[in-house]
């Protein structure tokens, strides 16, 4: 491959880079929702025609559910091969009012296109896509190269697990990049060190047989919501603490050089207060911002369903309130027990005529450490580097990319983390948005990544 | 009248309950906005009815709500008047998919007649509006009468209000049977009701919970701890001066009260919960009708479809409503209530606190053993049973306009529901069988009425 005759060429090619990703942007592919099992599939199928079109081997890697997206060319025999993983699956679009504009309608605004999925992954995956492109154009790669795209990951399904599980003994690889972060702050690209994990659950306290007016019940009967409140206040105090029993146990204090590399970052209250537009932070306000949001493990109310939430007035003692609830799990935090403690804890919350069932919702995301002292990731903090100008920062993300430990598991090959969105691209609010210069850079990079690993 | 009456109207049961059929299946959801042509729908309905017995039957207009349907026969001149008070407006069918059959399909099942509103309230208007049309066939009602059936009971609207406001000469009545109660039970009381949102704003946008979890405030759970501070696990109110004039019940009614046939198993038999709840120290008598609550009737905000969503929402709303009793001041709760809520926040989250539709004031009624005694004749008659003497839980808000601008007639509050009818639940049901025995206790209450003592108002 020529590096600069591809970069040459995706300069020249954005304007069509962007009309492609934009309608890899128009299919709603929320895997959450089975009515869009059928746009799942559809983006899964683009994704096959894209690959196919540039000479790759693509295919679908099918089980039971979304399929998964496999694209391989590997005509450099002797190279290194990188495996790049991505998700073309979006979360839900609500709340839909505050779009300004529809997203499923890519709309460009301010120099950044507006969509679900515009950041997380699709801007991602389909920036390396465009690269492999360019690299097919001016002459082939000079590494070998596997992409493996799923559609599950907003909801923890089992096909990519269960081909990983089955084919990644027999899948070789030298370096398996996460394409699925994002830059920590403006202009300052990322490679991950840890991520948080995942235990998701949906609580649901039941009351009396129907509902019931709250006028002829009102004073003897239970109130599910009432309940509720009372539980879910007890699971987290005011202070930001999770009172879960043993919900602190085993947890491991970030490394002196990783909390060195934050403080670097120079991320204020200020500038996170400006982000999230609320009037103050909250949290353990004794631990410092960086280390609240990616070393210690936390508890968030999602939604509350039943009763009345429609206009005007119901006078109702709802059946059943049902909240979803997660925790993000730092290492070593143990998924299984800390489901098992928040179990019992919940049930030990009811009050006398009300039932508290709990069950989790996807399999859970353990925390993953992701090393950094390593080629690949070398190469990466290099080509980040020459496109950007600036030096990588190491951070742990908050968020959990559940595949991780897969990979580490079933291919063990090592491994980056990393993204190319902006740090405001609001993944799973309204309004998600990808920066097209930090897309056309992610190109570039993807570009000089695969040059800087050919000469290993 | 009496005998000829009641012989047409059990020749006209099957007319009756097609009648009611054809009401039940009019969709008028009076709280939302898309149904306000069903509303209007269901008043020219009433209207049409009246007309056509003989009745002078016109809608009342205010501020663009529902309307008010009046109709009146005031063929007795000289004799009492008896002012029937319904209302047609039904509550919003939610949750559908618990509907065995759909809210606004009436359908007959095991001698009664599921659908939305069958019991609150066109079952009961409905039989009254029989009576009078068997009256009619029959000769002519004994005294004066008239009906007053709103469209806004649901929602606390202000139409039948100004009406009573603006025509109280007109309207001057001896006697007012307010038909919206449960049947045998004659009430002396009823809790008001205050219903607010408590809406709390956190982050300016839905946040991905992986990435800003442990430092952006999450609404939702500040609102738990609201509601948690609002009301204690074991049933007591929080809010500062919340229980402050709350009247004790005299040792007459509580006495009253405890011959009533109700059990606690009873009731967590109707109810099918593990339990009952409510605040310690007072029985299921003084919890349900002297004692004030609150209850939280559903949270809106952040994801509840089906599957995980990691958001922090950017803003929570709960709708909650307070039972309140005399003499609790629905404007000083209401205040109080913002400032405990409010004083409830996180550092992250902003909380207000609204009042939904106007409160309703809690009442005390002194009927009369005049028309109480009418009033258990009649039952006596149709329903082979004495009725009881009671207050109840709910707020009928109307009571009070009825108080304040007719103050020298005398209030009836009772009416055809039963407990396991299901009001506001899925699958309201209204029994044929008290349908029918209403019709024929109407009949004689209007003969009861007429006949008592006290003279009519002149």
């Amino acid at each position: 491959m020529n590096l600069s005759q591809a970069l040459e060429i995706a300069k020249e090619s954005r304007p069509r880079a962007e009309a492609d990703y934009f309608d890899h942007l128009r299919i709603p592919s929320i895997s959450a929702l089975p009515r869009h099992a059928g746009d799942c599939r559809r983006a899964a199928a683009n994704l096959v025609a894209h690959f196919t079109r540039i000479g790759f081997d693509a295919a679908l890697v099918e089980g039971d559910g979304h399929p998964t997206v496999r694209a391989e060319w590997m005509g450099a025999p002797g190279k290194p091969i990188l495996t790049v993983y991505g998700h073309y699956d979006v979360q839900p679009p609500d709340p839909l009012l505050e779009w300004v504009s529809p997203p499923f309608e890519p709309t460009v605004r301010d120099g950044a296109v507006f969509a679900r999925g515009a950041a997380d992954s699709k801007g991602n995956h389909f920036a390396c896509l465009k690269a492999a492109e360019y690299a097919m154009a001016a002459g082939g790669p000079a590494i070998n190269l596997r992409f493996l795209i799923e559609g599950e990951e907003e909801g923890g399904g089992s096909v990519l697990p269960g081909f990983l599980e089955k084919e990644g003994p027999k899948l070789r690889t030298d370096f398996v990049m996460i394409g699925d972060g994002s830059f920590a702050v403006e202009g300052v690209p990322t490679l991950y060190t840890g991520l948080r994990g995942l235990v998701y659950t949906e609580v649901e306290v039941a009351g009396p047989a129907v509902d019931l007016h709250s006028g002829t019940y009102g004073g003897i009967a239970p109130n599910p919501f009432n309940t509720m409140g009372h539980l879910i206040a007890a699971l987290k105090g005011r202070d930001g603490r999770v009172n879960v029993p043993g919900f602190y146990d085993g947890i491991r204090e970030p490394s002196p050089a990783e909390l060195a590399s934050w403080d670097r970052l120079g991320i204020t209250e200020a500038d996170l207060l400006e982000e999230i537009g609320a009037p103050a932070l909250e949290g353990e306000l004794s631990l410092p911002l960086l280390v609240r949001r990616w070393a210690r493990p936390t508890l968030d109310v999602h939604g509350i369903k039943g009763g009345f939430t429609d206009e005007g007035t119901k006078t109702v003692i709802p059946a059943v309130a049902t909240a979803k609830i997660s925790m993000r799990l730092v290492p070593d935090q143990e998924p299984s027990h800390i489901f098992a403690s928040f179990s019992a804890f919940c049930r030990s919350l009811g009050t006398p005529g009300t039932r508290v069932t709990v069950r989790q919702l996807g399999p859970p995301s353990p925390p993953v450490t992701c090393g950094i002292d390593h080629p690949g990731a070398r190469a990466a903090a290099a080509a980040f580097e020459t496109v950007w100008g600036t030096q990588v920062a190491y951070v742990r993300a908050g968020g959990s990319i559940p595949v991780s430990l897969d990979f580490q598991q079933a291919i063990g090959a090592p491994m980056i983390i990393t993204g190319f969105d902006q740090p405001a691209s609001g993944a799973h609010s309204p309004n998600e948005n990808m920066n097209l210069e930090y897309f056309h850079r992610g190109v570039d990079f993807f570009l000089h990544y695969l040059d800087e690993l050919s000469r290993l | 009248m009496t005998d000829r009456a009641i012989e047409i109207a059990r020749a006209g049961r099957p007319q009756a309950e097609r009648d009611l059929a054809e009401e039940l299946a009019i969709p008028s959801v009076g709280t939302l906005s898309r149904h306000a042509a069903d509303c209007r729908h269901n008043a020219d309905w009433l209207v049409d009815r009246f007309t056509r017995m003989g009745m002078v039957a016109s809608l009342h207009e205010h501020g663009g709500g529902h309307p008010t349907v009046r109709a009146e026969w005031l063929g007795r001149p000289g004799g009492p008047t008896l002012t029937i008070y319904g209302h047609y407006d039904v509550q919003p069918p939610d949750p559908l998919a618990e509907w065995i059959s759909p809210p606004f399909e009436p359908e007959v099942r095991d001698g009664a007649i599921y659908g939305r509103g069958a019991t609150d309230n066109k079952g009961p208007h409905l039989a009254a509006l029989k009576a009078a049309e068997h009256a009619f066939a029959a000769g002519g009602p004994p005294l004066n009468l008239r009906f007053l059936i709103e469209g806004e009971e649901e929602g606390g609207g202000e139409v039948l209000p100004d009406l009573l406001r603006t025509s109280a000469a007109e309207l001057r009545t001896d006697y007012v049977f307010i038909d919206d109660g449960t049947v045998l039970q004659l009430l002396t009381g009823l809790r008001g009701n205050l219903y607010v949102e408590v809406d709390v704003t956190g982050p300016a946008i839905d946040l991905h919970s992986g990435a800003f979890g442990g430092l952006a405030p999450n609404p939702f759970n500040t609102l738990a701890h609201i509601l948690a501070g609002l009301k204690n696990r074991e049933g007591r109110i929080l809010v500062p001066g919340f229980y402050d004039g709350v009247r004790s019940p005299s040792q007459e009614e509580l006495a009253s009260w405890r011959s009533l046939p109700y059990t606690e198993e009873m009731i967590l038999k109707l109810i099918g919960a593990p339990a009952l709840e409510g605040e310690p120290g007072y029985d299921i008598f003084e919890r349900n009708f002297s004692r004030p609550t609150l209850d939280v009737h559903g949270i809106a905000g952040g994801f509840t479809d089906e599957g995980s969503k990691t958001v922090i929402p950017a803003r929570a709303t709960a709708k909650l409503s307070m039972r309140l009793v005399p003499d609790q001041d629905p404007d000083a709760i209401l205040e109080s209530l913002s400032r405990h809520a409010e004083s409830l926040a996180t550092p992250g989250t902003r909380v207000t606190v609204r009042r939904l539709g106007e409160a309703a004031r809690p009442v005390l009624l002194d009927s009369g053993p005049a028309v109480l005694g009418a009033a258990s004749r009649a039952y006596r008659a149709a329903f082979g049973r004495l009725p009881a003497v009671v207050r109840a839980g709910y707020s009928i808000p109307v009571v009070t306009d009825f108080m304040a601008n007719l103050p020298d007639a005398k209030i009836l509050i009772s009416g055809f529901s039963a407990d396991e009818d299901g009001a506001h639940s899925p699958n309201e049901k209204m029994s044929l069988d008290n349908f029918h025995r209403g019709t024929e206790m109407v009949i004689h209450l209007m003969d009861e009425l007429a006949a008592a003592p006290g003279g009519a108002v002149r």
